[in-house]
């Protein structure tokens, strides 16, 4: 079962409040996107409706779970042009939830 | 003087020292001298952590070729090859009816897209629909409940929307060392990259 829930608050550009926790089984390592539903997509040979477009507006993972919320930051990084000199841990600069990311926006857990 | 440089000597021997310092940290962390000159009275070293990086990038490289590997054995074998209608077009991307295998679809594998033929069988006077020419290779971008979406590179002939809608399909894309190797092994190479990656990188 994909785990499914609502932003209730966005804390800052990194970070928000997601309304799930560990009571509905969501885990540390998980990962998740922000979306939004868009037209409805159907098979056009059978008829068969297989859900609503989702448009996702980013990627986020879990930084702190409690037990019916989370508090999730962005999984949205890009590379650095340039390494730091005495370090190779921070090549990757993570990058700021878009300002289209707002409060009851829709969240799941990603199974890709 | 500052650093006790008083004299031409003992400001070589602080930049011999310096030196080795830098020298020691290149031995112990893998770091690379991209540049060591002298600009006037002052000694400068540029160093980069390159080596170290290209053997992260290296295997972050691997990591991804094995998940992707496994993950399209594994949806080889365990939706016996199954083929997906190709349910909408839009320029280079597609979506895919995913209903029942969205589970096995994984960010990054890849599909050739097919045109289906209708053929007839001479006897039976039935028909049945192969596919025939491949048009182009998709990659999987998102994955839904119940249909995915993928990019593609289309060859020559680029689908036209309103007339191959419903008409194409895509086949998982396996390389030739992939098709003969053990999904169970697979697996287990990707989990002792992953481990080895984490234990030095984190």
């Amino acid at each position: 079962m994909v785990l499914k829930g609502r932003i209730v608050k966005k804390l800052d550009e990194y970070k928000v409040v997601v309304n799930i926790g560990y009571i509905d089984g969501l885990k540390k390592d998980m990962r998740f996107i922000i979306y939004e539903e868009g037209e409805e997509i159907t098979d056009p040979e059978t008829g068969e409706s297989l859900g609503r477009l989702e448009i996702v507006k980013a990627k986020i993972k879990p930084l702190h779970v409690q037990e019916r919320i989370t508090i999730m930051e962005s999984a949205n990084y890009k590379k650095a042009l340039f390494p730091t000199l005495f370090s190779d841990k921070p090549i990757y600069t993570q990058l700021p939830l878009p300002d289209s990311v707002k409060e009851g926006d829709l969240v799941r857990e990603d199974i890709s | 003087m500052f650093l006790g440089i008083s004299s031409k000597e003992n400001y070589f021997k602080v930049a011999w020292m310096l030196l080795a310092i830098f020298s020691a940290i290149l031995v112990s962390t893998d770091f690379k001298i991209l540049k060591f000159g002298v600009f006037g009275k002052l000694y400068f070293v540029i160093m980069a952590p390159e080596i170290n990086q290209s053997k992260k990038e290296s295997l972050e490289h691997l990591i991804e070729d094995f998940r992707l590997k496994y993950y399209s054995k594994y949806y080889h074998e365990a939706t016996n090859n199954k083929e997906l209608k190709v349910i909408k077009i839009d320029d280079d991307s597609i979506l895919l009816n995913a209903s029942g295998v969205s589970q096995y679809l994984k960010r990054g594998m890849k599909f050739k897209i097919y045109k289906i033929d209708s053929l007839e069988i001479p006897e039976s006077q039935e028909t049945i629909e192969v596919p025939s020419m491949e048009l182009g290779m998709g990659e999987v971008e998102h994955v839904a409940e119940k249909y995915a979406k993928l990019n593609v590179k289309w060859k020559k002939y680029k689908p036209n929307t309103s007339i191959d809608e419903a008409k194409l399909v895509a086949v998982v894309y396996i390389d030739d060392d992939t098709i003969h190797s053990d999904a169970d092994d697979l697996r287990q190479v990707y989990d002792v990259l992953k481990r080895i990656y984490i234990s030095k990188w984190g």
